[in-house]
């Protein structure tokens, strides 16, 4: 029996990949628009966790910051404008 | 940016690749204008790996904030459609 | 509707059925683990202590960001707007309002939770630095989302002292940034109306 060698790297990675799949299916299944929101913010935690385990550059915390941020303005944006707008905008 | 290749394997492949599938399928099938944009959401979650995955963490960065400001745009042109209605 | 019980009785070999059924898939389990061509461990366990060591990273990173979103009085009432939507929609599905309030906070503006992921990002890359960049990061993004707290700052600061204490232990900031997804798992993606029960005793228990 061959023995393959796995760091901690490999198996965080499909915790964060599997978890993705797993939130993302639950987006889907959900009826009420305002509670899809946590499930997307969980996914966007397991996507901002495998960008930066998939390649350690100091440039990554860049993009995983601005991935995160970005779904977060995002989320606050859909929620906000669902139910009677957002005043200050107009 | 140089070509890199960082460590995608075969299950993540699926993995990623099964993300856009599900964001593609739930938004043409959705009806609902604002569960369509939730939808966009998951499926560029599940380009973004890719982008970083082959080194190009500039793209990936313009990426992640481009899509967010768009989604951004297209409800504040719709609520002011309606408004304006 | 007494037949039918008697019959259930009466079924004494569904046990045994069950039984042989589970003892041939477990010895067919070691061969289709052998024969499975992924790079995993193929081998009698997988390599002890990187499950555990997730693990206990989950429940650290849990414990340091439900603290220091209590600390900064997340749940007492809602950030921005958004958060307020998400909480009255938590509410009227069953579960309590301060624990709406904390899960709206975290969904809308960068708070703890994600202070401390991107916080064991950094650290995993560069060490100090990069979690100090990360806190940096984390602050920007708080002035971006118009969001006059400090959580996220905090929280990043906190953890990444935290977990590069840790390291020095033997864990790898790895294990955190898999924990911390686990962690924010069991808060909001498995069951909004527990979570929140859980949130609310917990936001009473301080006071």
């Amino acid at each position: 029996m061959e023995v393959a060698v796995i760091n901690p790297q490999e198996i965080a990675l499909y915790a964060c990949a599997a978890i993705a799949v797993y939130s993302a299916i639950r987006v889907i299944a959900e009826k009420n628009t305002l509670k899809k929101l946590p499930f997307i913010n969980v996914m966007s935690f397991a996507v901002a966790g495998s960008i930066a385990l998939l390649l350690p550059h100091p440039l990554t915390i860049l993009a995983a910051a601005a991935y995160f941020i970005g779904t977060t303005l995002e989320s606050n944006a859909i929620a906000s404008t669902y139910a009677g707008g957002v005043r200050e905008d107009e | 940016m140089q070509e890199v290749c960082g460590r995608m394997n075969e299950f993540l492949v699926f993995a990623f690749a099964g993300l856009l599938v599900l964001g593609t399928g739930a938004t043409i099938f959705e009806t609902d204008p604002f569960k369509k944009l939730i939808s966009l959401s998951i499926l560029i979650g599940g380009v973004i790996p890719f982008i970083v995955d082959q080194g190009l963490l500039d793209v990936a960065t313009a990426v992640a904030l481009i899509a967010p400001l768009t989604t951004i745009f297209i409800l504040m042109v719709t609520r002011r459609s309606e408004r304006g209605t | 509707m007494e037949p039918e019980k008697h019959e259930e009785m009466c079924c004494k070999p569904a046990p045994i059925f069950s039984g042989i059924g589970a003892f041939v898939i477990f010895s067919k389990m070691k061969t289709f683990i052998r024969l499975t061509p992924v790079p995993v461990y193929v081998g009698e366990r997988r390599m002890p202590g990187d499950i555990e060591s997730i693990l206990i990273a989950a429940i650290v990173s849990w414990v340091l960001f439900i603290t220091i979103d209590i600390l900064f009085g997340l749940p007492k009432h809602g950030g921005v707007s958004g958060a307020r939507e998400i909480a009255a929609a938590i509410e009227k599905g069953g579960g309590e309002i301060h624990g709406g309030y904390m899960m709206g906070n975290i969904v809308c503006s960068p708070d703890a939770s994600a202070g401390t992921l991107l916080a064991a990002c950094g650290v995993y890359i560069a060490g100090i630095p990069g979690g100090l960049a990360a806190a940096v990061l984390v602050y920007i993004g708080n002035r971006i989302c118009y969001d006059p707290g400090y959580a996220g700052t905090t929280g990043a600061l906190a953890a990444t002292f935290v977990i590069y204490g840790f390291t020095l232990l033997g864990f790898s900031a790895a294990h955190f940034i898999a924990g911390m997804v686990i962690a924010i798992l069991t808060i909001q993606g498995i069951s909004h109306l527990h979570a929140s029960r859980l949130i609310s005793h917990i936001w009473r228990w301080r006071l």
